[in-house]
């Protein structure tokens, strides 16, 4: 049986991939290329990775207001992550994700960086504002 | 459409845009407008009197896929419905190569330039928009969304603003309306920390240790500050808001005697919610000063005076202080302001007299816009906290100064390390 967990529909459309967690909160304008979909803030922990395809399991956002174009140029390039899963979502990732068309949940009322592990293979849907645990990977 | 479960009342125009009637991307922006009220809670849109257009530089727009997004806008007929002005950009848009931008760089920002325009937008690039013709009144709602613009319009006018999101404000200019939450409401504008200033205030960098300082105590409570000199100079004011942006996370503060709300209800909003009280001495400030000079290098190659954009008082005021002396060789010196700044200080021969000791005066641009690193600067000189907080952390070894200490480091080629 796969686990259902409900949240709050940000942005509609479903999606899958392999989840990629963080609890370390990332700014997008400036922390991540939006050239490569790669991770480029040398203080993250994620520095070097690629965000493109996977479902990112993030904190709320720190930064710029820029993060926004950020959002849609990486969708634009195709190197978005397929769906973002936030602690809670703010003004300036909810309307990235909208104009680059990523599904996205957040306000699940427990921690989704605590919940979801790296490497689960994840559905999020975020028209219903849920995300299903399809597979624990590995 | 719901907030809260609550549906939204929207006019003609907003159920056109939503239904697509103008295509994908004004459709997309509506959808937004209307899920940035329902996270935040808000219930209405709020009608407003005037907009400044974020993410206008080049990297922040994203290159080509920000600007052919709005293209796309323009092509299907969109127009901006009320005044939008746009905020400061990456180039001068006359003198980029007196700079020496790159061509590819200045021609990429000149077509979102253009852009804007199509959509009807007010080409001032510029941080203040307020002196080129966006002056709002007490109450009013606008949608601004650079920090420092932000803070000014509510602290000194009494509008009505969040940092908003730049796309916020397309979708606000494109309808004329923006969701009411957070600083657009009553309660959230009430001071709720009494900063009691005895530090003697002598001039303009002085403001900016004070609201650098005060800015990461209070973080995101809005301070009431009592004791501020009531003929204090606009850029002063500007210099202020700015610095206590840049540490703090907070768009507004009130000043006893002096800004317009806290005038019209002292009680209300200076001292209702007030939980905390701090005491700034001439101590804090110029352990602040110190603080903010932490550059060992005596070396200087850029010398910036702008952030935020210059008045035209400070651009005589920076005539007065170089005096016809020569800026030394190997540095640059920039002066930015916003166009029509720049066009009364040319008339009034300020700029002419900038200009002879070898310094720049330049519009619509500044040091944190501009591509300064591409551009092979490593030594800044600054008399902006602001400009100093985010320079440093692009890597460069920034001085914060008053801005006879930066000038007189451009006309000697390195910083006076004794004047502090």
């Amino acid at each position: 049986m796969s686990e259902l967990y409900k949240g709050r529909s940000i942005s509609e459309g479903i999606a899958e991939g392999e989840a990629l967690v963080t609890s370390q909160p990332l700014s997008f304008f400036g922390g991540v290329d939006p050239v490569s979909g790669i991770i480029m803030d040398r203080g993250h922990e994620l520095f070097g990775v690629k965000i493109a395809g996977k479902v990112l399991v993030m904190p709320p956002l720190k930064g710029s207001t820029a993060s926004t174009y950020t959002i849609f140029r990486l969708s634009e390039n195709r190197l978005a992550p397929n769906a973002i899963i936030i602690g809670k979502a703010d003004t300036i990732v909810t309307v990235g994700v909208i104009l680059g068309k990523i599904p996205a949940v957040d306000n699940f009322g427990f921690d989704p960086t605590m919940r979801f592990k790296t490497g689960e293979k994840l559905r999020v849907n975020g028209s219903e504002g849920t995300v299903e645990i399809v597979s624990k990977g590995g | 459409m719901t907030g809260r479960g609550v549906v939204m009342e929207l006019t003609a125009c907003e159920k056109a845009l939503l239904n697509g009637d103008y295509g994908q991307e004004a459709k997309q922006l509506m959808e937004v407008m209307l899920k940035v009220a329902e996270i935040n809670g808000a219930t209405e849109l709020v009608e407003v009197k005037n907009v400044q257009i974020g993410s206008t530089g080049i990297l922040a727009v994203g290159g080509e896929s920000g600007i052919n997004f709005l293209g796309r806008l323009a092509d299907a007929g969109i127009r901006f419905r009320i005044p939008a002005f746009t905020n400061t950009v990456s180039v001068d848009i006359n003198q980029w190569q007196r700079i020496g931008i790159p061509r590819e760089y200045a021609e990429a920002q000149l077509k979102g330039i253009e852009t804007w325009a199509r959509l009807g937008a007010i080409i001032n690039c510029s941080c203040m928009p307020f002196i080129c013709g966006a002056i709002p009144k007490l109450g009013d709602h606008v949608g601004y969304s650079d920090t420092a613009t932000v803070i000014f319009a509510n602290s000194y006018f009494g509008a009505r603003t969040n940092v908003e999101s730049d796309l916020l404000t397309l979708a606000a200019a494109i309808c004329g309306r923006i969701p009411s939450f957070g600083y657009h409401l009553d309660e959230n504008r009430l001071g709720q920390v009494l900063v009691n200033v005895k530090a003697k205030l002598r001039q303009e960098t002085d403001y900016d240790a004070l609201g650098y300082h005060v800015g990461r105590i209070v973080q995101d409570k809005v301070p009431v500050f009592r004791n501020l000199d009531e003929n204090m100079s606009t850029q002063a004011f500007m210099q202020l808001g700015s610095a206590l942006a840049s540490t703090g996370v907070v768009p507004l503060f009130h000043c006893l005697g002096i800004t317009p709300e806290v005038r019209q209800n002292p009680y209300l909003y200076g001292e209702k919610n007030v939980t905390a009280e701090i005491e700034v001495t001439d101590k804090e400030v110029r352990a602040t000063y110190r603080e903010l000079n932490t550059t060992t290098d005596p070396k200087i190659d850029l010398v910036f005076i702008g952030c935020p954009h210059c008045t035209v008082e400070k651009v005589k005021y920076v005539a007065d202080v170089l005096a016809d002396r020569k800026i030394c060789k190997g540095v640059e010196v920039w002066i930015s302001t916003p166009g029509v700044v720049r066009e009364l200080a040319l008339r009034s021969g300020d700029v002419q007299r900038i200009e002879r000791t070898g310094a720049k005066v330049l519009s619509d641009t500044c040091v944190v816009l501009a591509p300064t690193g591409v551009l092979g600067y490593r030594s800044l000189a600054t008399d902006s906290a602001k400009s100093r907080v985010y320079m440093s952390d692009f890597g460069l070894n920034v001085r914060f100064g008053t801005t006879e200490q930066c000038l007189e480091a451009a006309v000697k080629g390195y910083w006076e390390v004794n004047d502090v």
